[in-house]
């Protein structure tokens, strides 16, 4: 008899049991798909007892794909980090699974690069620093390469100019260093002989230091002496000469009818050595008195010469020498026939004066 | 592109005993404010010099450094060495 209706108190207990249920009599083809799903199964309705696997259910096992409860077996294996710190980069150690921290290979917080020392305090703008630990030792960069090796320095990392704008480069070729800037173009090169080229700029000193020849061998013999080696100095340019006139004790312009012409009166001041020129032409004054021509450039410390090649400015003895002073002045004086004063030329107009001449400067 | 030319007193000196004030002008020449030449004038003062015409920066070294002692020493300096 087919089961067509249930009354209203059910179904006794164990009314349908699996005797009641021939095999296969409940199969997916009897129910519909989700009519047994989570709602319709009340909570460990279906347990690990109701599992027909294999192998024994505990917490160490799991239920593998061919219905048995497996042991899990590790096939990992666990590496280890010795010396393990912050900011501590790792290296392997040569032995299997195990790995080092780096007591003086690290990167601090602020992304800065130490080696051979711990991070510790020290100026924000230093991103990287190489310490050498040992004393007595010193620490070197060491940069190498095929063709060369070098540093670049400049604003920007990408692919441009702006970032090797200055540079340090030695060439393996001839085992030059170049210094540079201006992207290479400018600098200095030392060649392997040690002879320093500047490729393109000057050569520059602070006031009061060049260069140094002390090393070479000095003047020698009775009554010389050596004073100074250093080569400090060197300058180019103009000055204007004057006649002066004495006045009431002290040196002033004379008074020029006429200017006339200054075409080239340069100077070049080598080392306390001033060697002048002087090409004044067309000139005419009224009321000079000594023969005195001022306007030197530099004052003097030691007294000098000078030398008239070609005049007219005189009233005597034209192709006759100067004598520049030594006590601060500026100024040449000519003499002539000894120790006697020479004069201008005064109301002359036309006057004309070629001169060369050197002193020590102050 | 233009061209500009300057007058910059680059080196004002005081050299030697009287306090000479050596002075240094520098002629400069630039293009678009690049610096093309530089040449240079010189000339010296001495304490008895007329200051009045002077670049403000010339002056304020020569008030400086030329007290009455110094242009007292230079004023006897010139007498001793008088060509009269």
């Amino acid at each position: 008899m087919a089961l067509t209706k249930i009354k209203a108190d059910g179904l006794t207990a164990d009314l349908i049991d699996e005797t009641k249920l021939a095999d296969n009599s409940i199969d997916s083809e009897h129910y519909n798909d989700g009519s047994i799903d989570n709602a319709h199964l009340a909570d460990d309705a279906v347990g690990v007892a109701e599992l027909s696997a294999t192998g024994t259910a505990s917490s160490s096992t799991f239920l593998r794909g061919d219905n048995s409860w497996a042991t899990p077996t590790d096939t990992n294996t666990v590496t280890t980090i010795n010396n393990n710190a912050d900011n501590k980069i790792i290296t392997g150690s040569g032995t299997a699974n195990t790995l080092e921290g780096e007591a003086l290979a690290q990167i601090d917080s602020g992304g800065d690069l130490w080696i051979g020392h711990a991070p510790t305090t020290h100026y924000d703008n230093r991103k990287m620093f190489i310490h050498q630990p040992t004393a007595g030792e010193t620490a070197y960069l060491s940069i190498t390469g095929e063709q060369g090796a070098g540093i670049v320095f400049g604003d920007s990392v990408g692919q441009n100019t702006g970032n090797y704008e200055s540079l340090i480069w030695h060439n393996n070729s001839d085992d030059s260093l170049k210094v540079t800037t201006d992207n290479g173009n400018k600098g200095i090169k030392i060649e392997n002989g040690g002879d320093v080229e500047v490729i393109d700029g000057n050569v520059k000193f602070a006031s009061g230091h060049g260069i140094d020849f002390s090393a070479t061998s000095d003047a020698s013999g009775t009554g010389i002496s050596m004073g100074n080696e250093l080569f400090k100095d060197y300058e180019e340019g103009s000055w204007t000469p004057v006649i002066k006139k004495y006045v009431s004790g002290s040196w002033v312009n004379a008074t020029m009818t006429t200017a006339g012409g200054i075409s080239d009166c340069y100077y070049v001041k080598i080392g306390d050595i001033c060697h002048f020129h002087v090409a004044w032409s067309g000139f005419e004054v009224s009321d000079s008195s000594y023969c005195v021509l001022g306007g030197l450039p530099f004052a003097s410390e030691g007294r000098g010469q000078c030398v008239v090649t070609y005049t007219t400015a005189f009233n005597s003895h034209q192709n006759q020498g100067g004598h520049i002073s030594a006590g601060g002045d500026q100024q040449i004086q000519f003499y002539h026939t000894g120790n006697n004063w020479n004069a201008w030329n005064n109301n002359t107009a036309g006057l004309y004066i070629y001169a060369d001449g050197w002193y020590k400067v102050a | 592109m233009a061209l500009t030319e300057t007058i910059e007193y680059d080196k004002i000196e005081v050299v030697g005993k009287y306090k000479a004030v050596q002075i240094r002008k520098a002629h400069i020449v630039k293009k678009d404010d690049k610096e093309l030449t530089r040449s240079f004038e010189r000339y010296v003062l001495n304490p008895d010099a007329d200051v009045s015409k002077e670049p403000t920066e010339v002056k304020a070294v020569c008030d400086a450094v030329w007290t009455d002692t110094v242009k007292d020493s230079w004023k006897k300096y010139q007498e001793s060495n008088s060509p009269e």
